[in-house]
């Protein structure tokens, strides 16, 4: 079953070489060349409008890491932000997804209408999205804090996206209700997908439903959690339209996130030497926290796999 | 069999190289035909018309009055003007991002007060001499709007005209006559001083109505909208040497006042330190804010009976005064772009875009306010009973000021000041830390950028 | 067969089981469509109901909002553009991207893994950080401000998604009949377009769902990388909505609700596939 590369040795591979290249290609000319840009920018001072630009090293790095003054704070508070917003909505989203997942592949009748009606949310736009539910939030004319005071389930209108702690698990809540359908379709079809044959062995030895999710689903099912979480967890690190509309990192920046700060420094004030180093740097970020998850999640599959 | 598909695989893939390489013209027909077809014949042709396209803010009046009138312009002058609405927030970053790559592609443009500086002192202008000359009724403009448009190469705000005023923008105090005289106030005595103004608020606020709001929202629209508290209370943002001075004890005075309002004597929404301009205009019109302080485009708002439930119930006076009068004032410009294929036909459309029948337009439907004297006299003999033209006289005579947009390094200031403002409304730091620490920033900002030497 | 497992499962805990998935699953719609039913009611509501408190259920509906959109607000346009981008965006990608992911499972490369694992690690990359290096590159290439321009962005930066998930997917394959196609005489490529294409149908069509909603709804890009309104996709459009002087929830909505319904439409059509495509994608990958 589990034959990774089935490689052929090929005499010549020009045939691969011409269908890798137009990939290699788009790639390297529309992410990884402006990248390379950001990078160099990073090292120096440039500044977009004037158009100074001198060398200054890592001192961008520096200054945004371990610099003292108002702004290094500014990007080490939002840095924490994006951590634990995308620690946060992952764990909320992965539950959320895999409880809906196993549920949904329970039911037999109707499972197909379903399942359609669950991941409609991927299908709104960020930004429609989080205009909607500000409409909803809004605290003077939402309806949510009308019927949550109304049912006597608040007892003041409650200012959702005002107080910082609210604010921050608002965008969660809105990030979660975005994307859990997209962790909910990876592991459905994962589940869809697993053999007949361990489960009916199982049952046999008469394992509990518990101990069958546990020691057949969940090693099974691996790579697929592992791909949904990598995935997710990108996106949720670089979280940009949902924070913009909702919060635009307020109120006072305790909701600022690094996509923001990026954004805000380098097409707000143009400042593109600094902004280049905080993009860098969550790049960086991401990067080490995929290598994690893969190292560590990978190990302990092939543990119990 | 075999080499017939070989050579089929092959040229598919080379198809598909060559396709990303020419820029994809080959995949995207459709895509390249139908734009030359919407936005007209364009460049090339010497019998074509001449298309001049033209930024504008979307949703601001001054954009919709344009597009009202552009028929009339096109008509007169032969010239096809394609007028390109850009997102609020992101028109000054737009063009700046246009500018510096020097794409041409827009001719003129609308900008807010605080834009200009950054425009022309980085070159991305046309003066009016160098597009054909400045008009020969330049005198009646209004000396104070226009002259926000000079620049002599080294100091601002003197020396070639670099665009016309398109409207002047000041800030007085709304007030709805019907809560007033609920709340046994007399409407025709508006609050004067900011003692009087926190009274009729406690007394105005009750049955769900709240006495006033700001814009509280973190973001420039809190900066300038704090402008009328610190400028009424004597304070400004920065001495003659270029130090940021906001946190002086009229800073802090004018901060409190809000934090109180909102905290202490609760006659401003809770959640005021999220609105911006939606809430304000939703809350005004829906009379569920009794007084506000805001600019001239609430007028037409709030007494327009197809948004507002108050139409007819709205007045205007001087915002309160403190230790002195003082708001916050400026204007729309609109400018020629330094990059410009056609400047002469640009700049007979800015002229068209201020002249004295576009400007009588723009007051009468949206309630902007005029830069052409000839306007304002017009406007005042046409309407002796309009006790507005006087409101308005006195707020640009007695109180107006300006901003201190004339740093190119303005938007970082005002968003370091608006995060203090926010700050303290939602009482993480007391006003005195929070400006205390903006000032602080601002100072050393103004320092890397070699304001100062020490 | 999982189908059939489940249903002896379910028929063993009785009806009880059952109800109480269906409660929890009937909670999870409620919380997932309520926002897009109020974005729908508020769509057709006139500015003074939408701003009613209490808020109205009931209303006269009206489709002005709708109307003006379209009829004074150039969305016809804006439509289009957003029809063309996306789906020739996901087209281009789906073909490089699938026929990339082809050519490092089936050939041998030196350095190719390594080479195929940093294509997907491009997906890290912060949009925030390409886009004024890709303004100026699209700038000096005069194709900024063009639908061409977006469509090759938007292409590129699918391309390591298409890739990740299609391999998962191609490694699965029986690749035994492409062998047998080559016996029978197929070239390469004749293999790739007769075998295997048809058997990737199911993981393309996943893709294409995926990536055309990733096109679709991009806003970011979208606003800085065009200038007038010729090129201009829908979300830039709803964006204007939201301007200095509040905004305007009424056409807000409607624009909101025009640009889900594509997405919606695709997405039926392309329904049966989802699953079984990242059924085998997914799964192994």
């Amino acid at each position: 079953m589990t034959q990774p590369f089935p490689v052929k040795r090929r005499r010549t591979n020009w045939a691969g070489i011409a269908l890798v290249t137009p990939a290699l290609l788009m790639v390297g000319a529309i992410i990884v060349l402006p990248l390379g840009a950001s990078l160099a920018a990073s090292l120096t001072d440039y500044e977009l409008t004037s158009g100074r630009a001198s060398w200054v090293g890592l001192g961008n790095y520096f200054a945004l890491l371990v610099g003292d003054g108002g702004d290094a704070g500014t990007f080490r508070a939002a840095l924490g932000h994006t951590l634990r917003f995308s620690l946060a909505s992952l764990a909320i989203e992965f539950v959320l997804g895999f409880t809906l997942a196993l549920l949904l592949n329970r039911v037999v009748r109707l499972s197909g209408p379903a399942r359609t009606l669950l991941v409609l949310p991927i299908m709104v736009a960020p930004t429609v999205s989080a205009l909607q539910w500000r409409w909803i939030l809004d605290p003077d004319n939402g309806i949510l804090n009308y019927v949550g005071v109304r049912l006597g389930l608040l007892s003041s209108p409650q200012l959702w996206l005002i107080q910082p702690q609210a604010a921050f698990w608002t965008l969660v809540l809105v990030d979660v209700w975005q994307t859990t359908p997209f962790v909910l379709l990876f592991l459905l079809a994962g589940l869809q997908s697993l053999p007949a044959e361990p489960y009916e062995a199982a049952r046999v030895d008469g394992a509990s439903s518990y101990q069958i999710f546990l020691r057949l689903t969940l090693p099974l099912l691996r790579p697929v959690i592992l791909s949904v979480l990598l995935l997710r967890f990108m996106d949720a690190f670089r979280i940009f339209d949902i924070a913009y509309v909702l919060t635009r990192g307020g109120p006072a920046y305790a909701t600022d996130m690094v996509s923001l700060y990026t954004y805000r420094v380098g097409l707000q004030w143009f400042a593109i030497g600094k902004s280049s180093a905080s993009a860098v740097l969550t790049l960086l970020i991401i990067g080490a926290c995929a290598a994690v998850l893969l190292l560590g999640l990978g190990r302990r599959g092939e543990e119990t796999g | 069999m075999r080499s017939v598909s070989r050579v089929w695989g092959v040229s598919l893939a080379l198809l598909l190289v060559l396709a990303l390489l020419a820029g994809c013209t080959a995949v995207t027909p459709a895509g390249d035909t139908a734009p030359a077809a919407e936005s007209g014949a364009g460049a090339a042709g010497a019998a074509a018309p001449v298309e001049i396209t033209v930024a504008a803010q979307s949703g601001h009046t001054a954009t919709n009055a344009v597009k009202d009138k552009l028929a009339e312009f096109e008509a007169a002058t032969g010239i096809k003007v394609n007028v390109v609405e850009i997102p609020e927030k992101d028109l000054t970053q737009k063009m700046l991002l246009e500018f510096s790559n020097n794409t041409g592609a827009f001719d003129a443009l609308m900008a807010p007060e605080d834009a200009f500086a950054k425009y022309v002192t980085n070159g991305y202008l046309l003066s009016l001499k160098e597009a054909g000359g400045e008009p020969a009724d330049a005198g009646d403009f209004v000396p104070r709007f226009l002259d926000r448009v000079r620049y002599d190469g080294a100091k601002l705000y003197q020396g070639d005209l670099y665009g016309l005023p398109l409207n002047g923008d000041v800030n007085v105090m709304y007030y709805n006559t019907e809560l007033f005289t609920q709340a046994g106030l007399d409407p025709d005595k508006p609050p004067q001083t900011w003692d009087e103004f926190l009274a009729a608020a406690k007394a105005l606020t009750k049955d769900g109505v709240y006495g006033t709001a700001w814009l509280g929202v973190q973001g420039d629209a809190s900066t300038w909208a704090w402008a009328t508290y610190l400028f009424s209370e004597g304070g400004d943002f920065f001495d003659e040497n270029n130090h940021p001075v906001f946190n002086s004890e009229a800073g802090v005075k004018a901060l409190q006042m809000i934090v109180d309002m909102i905290h202490t004597d609760q006659v401003m929404p809770p959640s005021v330190s999220s609105w911006d301009y939606d809430q304000i205009n939703a809350a005004f019109p829906q009379g569920r804010v009794a007084m506000v302080i805001n600019w001239p485009y609430m007028l037409s708002l709030a007494n327009d009976p197809a948004q507002s439930a108050v139409a007819g119930k709205v007045k205007i006076a001087l915002a309160p005064k403190g230790e002195t009068y003082g708001v916050p004032s400026g204007g729309w410009k609109w400018l020629i772009a330094k990059a410009s294929k056609h400047p002469a036909e640009a700049l007979k459309f800015i002229e068209f875009a201020t002249s004295t029948d576009f400007q009588s337009y723009m007051v009468e439907t949206y309630s902007q306010l005029p830069t052409r004297t000839s306007v304002y006299d017009a406007m005042k003999a046409n309407n002796p009973d309009d006790y507005t033209w006087q409101v308005w006289q006195d707020a640009f005579s007695q109180s107006a000021r300006f901003m201190p947009v004339q740093y190119p390094e303005w938007s970082q200031i005002s968003s370091i000041i608006s995060l203090a403002l926010q700050q303290a409304q939602i009482q993480e730091k007391t006003p005195q830390e929070a400006l205390d620490a903006a000032a602080a920033q601002v100072e050393e900002l103004m320092q890397q950028a070699g304001y100062y030497s020490q | 067969m999982a189908v059939e497992r489940e249903r002896r499962r379910a028929g063993g805990r009785g009806r009880l089981g059952m109800a109480l998935v269906w409660l929890l699953l009937i909670v999870a719609i409620i919380y997932t469509l309520f926002p897009i039913f109020w974005l729908i009611l508020t769509s057709l509501k006139t500015p003074r109901d939408i701003f009613a408190l209490p808020p109205k259920l009931f209303f006269a509906p009206t489709l002005d909002n709708y109307r003006y959109n379209f009829a004074q607000n150039r969305f016809g346009l804006y439509f289009f553009n957003s029809v063309v981008i996306s789906l020739s965006a996901m087209a281009i990608s789906l073909v490089v991207g699938s026929l990339g992911a082809y050519g490092f499972l089936r050939f041998r490369f030196r350095g190719g893994a390594t080479l195929f694992f940093l294509v997907l690690a491009t997906r890290m990359a912060p949009h925030v950080a390409l886009i004024i290096p890709l303004f100026v590159m699209l700038n000096a290439a005069g194709i900024t401000d063009t639908r061409t321009g977006l469509i090759l962005v938007y292409a590129a930066l699918n391309v390591p998604l298409v890739m990740w998930i299609m391999s998962g997917f191609l490694e699965e394959l029986p690749w035994e009949l492409e062998d047998a196609a080559r016996i029978d005489g197929c070239s390469y490529f004749g293999a790739l377009w007769r075998v295997i294409l048809p058997m990737a149908r199911a993981g393309l069509a996943a893709v294409a769902v995926f990536t055309f909603i990733a096109n679709w709804n991009e806003f970011l890009m979208a606003l800085v990388l065009t200038s007038t309104e010729a090129p201009r996709t829908m979300p830039v459009a709803l964006a204007l909505f939201n301007t200095e002087f509040g905004v305007r929830w009424d056409y807000l909505s409607a624009a909101g609700v025009t640009l889900m319904l594509p997405t919606l439409a695709f997405t039926f059509l392309m329904q049966k596939y989802i699953v079984r495509g990242l059924t085998f994608g997914a799964v192994k990958s």
